[in-house]
């Protein structure tokens, strides 16, 4: 069983309120390593709103984010990175006016440390850092098969590309968790495919945990080895794919009480 | 092609200043000196706007500061005026990181009204510390002369004294530019959530990175008052910090060399326009500012970069 491992993230009774509405309320589980833990749920539901917890740009009003059995919640939002959890955004949060490869380096600004001084002076050592980021950076942009773009500007590059430009720049900071925030929006029926197949060879190949937020069910249901189910901010189901699917609960919040199954 | 290109570029225009002396009369000389003051303190402030994305009204302020350091400390203490520069630069990134450190609670027109204010009071606080600053009568310098027996009249020293500071300065600013901190330092103009989230302290990068622009001015400052041997409160008025930000958009945002180009605009284009129009210098200027804007949106520096890419492709082109 998958809870006999360490978990790597464990969220406890998370609760978040914007003003009256409650976005997330009491919301508990568990990721293990090296799991793929999909976390689906109507619009709405607060799945985004939990991810930008665990980012830190949302303090909850309760509960606790443990990573590695660290608490997240004792950290700004800069701090996150180097502890090894990476991320990328629903709406491509790139920077347009660097290149792909810029982009993608500036994902191991948390795994290196030159600062205003040693740059401006240019100490040797620097040049070393500098070239080893940029080595990584094209090692990532050849894995996610980038390198023809590396010099493009991030803006202007067609949407599945900068999706890939993301995942990129979040795996160069070398994350133990990564989270992905629906990864397949925009993309057609094959590049949902080619997804798949991308996020299994990350969490095979790399090793990475990922916890994924998705509206796909194509893509969540044959990836992930556990999936969570949020509602109005609750949990209402967790456990193993073929099991959520069957929950009449999660049917129910999917798809109102008497429409027939469907994939989306 | 492009950094052999630059490259070129560089080596030329470092050529010409290094020979103009021995072509253009004094005051001329004194007007490219100038030119030299005004590129560091544009380069300073294209550091903190067209990088980093923070837009500031009010670096005549450091600019003030910088050259009542220089001035004072030579007026009252007979420093060394190298030290003097120094301590500008020192005194301005000090400043310049504290009014940072406010100023990362506001955002874009807001921030650049905070900084206005700043420019707004200089000069009637200025003119408050009387006692330090010689009040509206401000501070008279001589001109240092040059070291080692060198035959150069005080003017062709300090165009050699701020060519250095230039060269010295526009290399940090490349350094500083082309690397992790660089690239940091964009992105969080670019999309500061997501700098955030790759790890850039954006509090700490901000603040320094508008020390650094501040500390750039000051030492500008501090050049200025050796090379006009005067300072005064009316000179750091808000129309300096206009005219700086005018250089910047108009030398070319985000770029390095834009800041000399700018200089150049700022320095010169009054100048011309009160040849063509002495009634009405403003208006020319103005016909000036907008023209360039239109026929160069990008600044001097990108309507360069473009025609070089024009030219290279074409180059490829014929060849192909």
């Amino acid at each position: 069983m998958s809870a006999s491992r360490q978990p790597i993230l464990a969220v406890r009774d998370l609760t978040v309120r914007f003003g009256g509405i409650v976005a997330l309320d009491g919301v508990s589980f568990d990721v293990a390593e090296g799991q793929v833990v999909g976390l689906i749920g109507p619009n709405g539901a607060g799945k985004t709103t939990l991810f930008n917890c665990l980012s830190r740009l949302y303090t909850p009003q309760r509960g606790d984010v443990r990573f590695r059995d660290r608490s997240l919640l004792a950290l700004p939002p800069h701090r996150i990175a180097d502890l090894g959890i990476g991320r990328t955004f629903q709406n491509l949060a790139l920077f347009p006016t660097l290149t792909v490869l810029q982009n993608v380096m500036i994902g191991v600004h948390s795994r290196t440390r030159s600062d205003f001084l040693s740059n401006a002076l240019r100490l040797p050592w620097v040049g070393r850092e500098e070239a080893e980021i940029r080595e990584r950076a094209r090692e990532l942009l050849a894995f996610l098969d980038l390198t023809a773009v590396a010099a493009h500007p991030a803006a202007g590059l067609p949407f599945g590309t900068l999706k890939r430009v993301e995942l990129a720049r979040a795996l160069a900071g070398a994350p133990a968790l990564l989270l992905v925030d629906e990864p397949a929006g925009g993309l057609n029926h094959e590049e949902v495919a080619v997804l798949a197949a991308l996020l299994r060879t990350i969490r095979e190949r790399r090793g990475v945990t990922i916890l994924l937020v998705e509206h796909h069910m194509g893509l969540v249901m044959p990836i992930s080895d556990n999936v969570v189910v949020l509602d109005f901010g609750r949990k209402i189901a967790e456990g193993r794919p073929a099991q959520v699917q069957r929950d009449p609960e999660v049917i129910r919040a999917y798809l109102g009480v008497d429409e027939p199954v469907q994939a989306r | 092609m492009t950094p052999r290109a630059r490259a070129v570029g560089v080596a030329a225009a470092l050529a010409v200043a290094l020979v103009l002396p021995l072509f253009v009369s004094n005051f001329r000389l004194f007007q490219f000196t100038q030119v030299g003051v005004y590129a560091i303190a544009l380069l300073g402030l294209n550091v903190l706007t067209g990088y980093n994305g923070q837009i500031s009204l009010g670096h005549g302020a450091f600019y003030a500061l910088g050259a009542y350091t220089t001035a004072i400390m030579i007026d009252r203490w007979d420093v060394p005026y190298p030290l003097t520069i120094i301590a500008a630069g020192v005194l301005c990134l000090v400043a310049g990181f504290l009014f940072g450190i406010p100023a990362l609670r506001l955002e874009g027109l807001y921030l650049a009204l905070a900084t206005f204010a700043l420019a707004l009071a200089i000069p009637q606080i200025l003119k408050y510390f009387e006692h330090w600053t010689g009040g509206s009568q401000g501070i008279v310098l001589s001109k240092p002369n040059a070291p080692w027996g060198l035959k150069l009249s005080p003017d062709q020293w300090l165009y050699f004294v701020t060519l250095g500071v230039l060269v010295a300065l526009f290399v940090l600013a490349r350094n500083l530019l082309a690397g992790r901190t660089g690239r940091a330092i964009v992105a969080i103009r670019d999309n500061p959530i997501a700098a955030q989230a790759m790890g850039v302290n954006t509090a700490l990068y901000k603040s320094l990175t508008f020390g650094v622009s501040a500390a750039y001015t000051g030492v500008a400052g501090g050049l200025s008052a050796l090379v006009i041997a005067f300072v005064a409160p009316d000179a750091f008025n808000v129309f300096l910090s206009i005219t700086l930000l005018v250089g910047i958009v108009i030398g070319g945002l985000a770029s390095i060399s834009g800041a000399l180009f700018g200089a150049l605009f700022i320095q010169f284009v009054p100048n011309w326009a009160q040849d063509i129009s002495k009634a009405a210098p403003w208006a020319i200027y103005g016909v000036f500012l907008i023209l360039f804007m239109y026929v160069m949106p990008r600044g001097i520096a990108g309507a360069l970069r473009l025609a070089l890419a024009r030219a290279g492709r074409r180059g490829t082109g014929t060849r192909a």
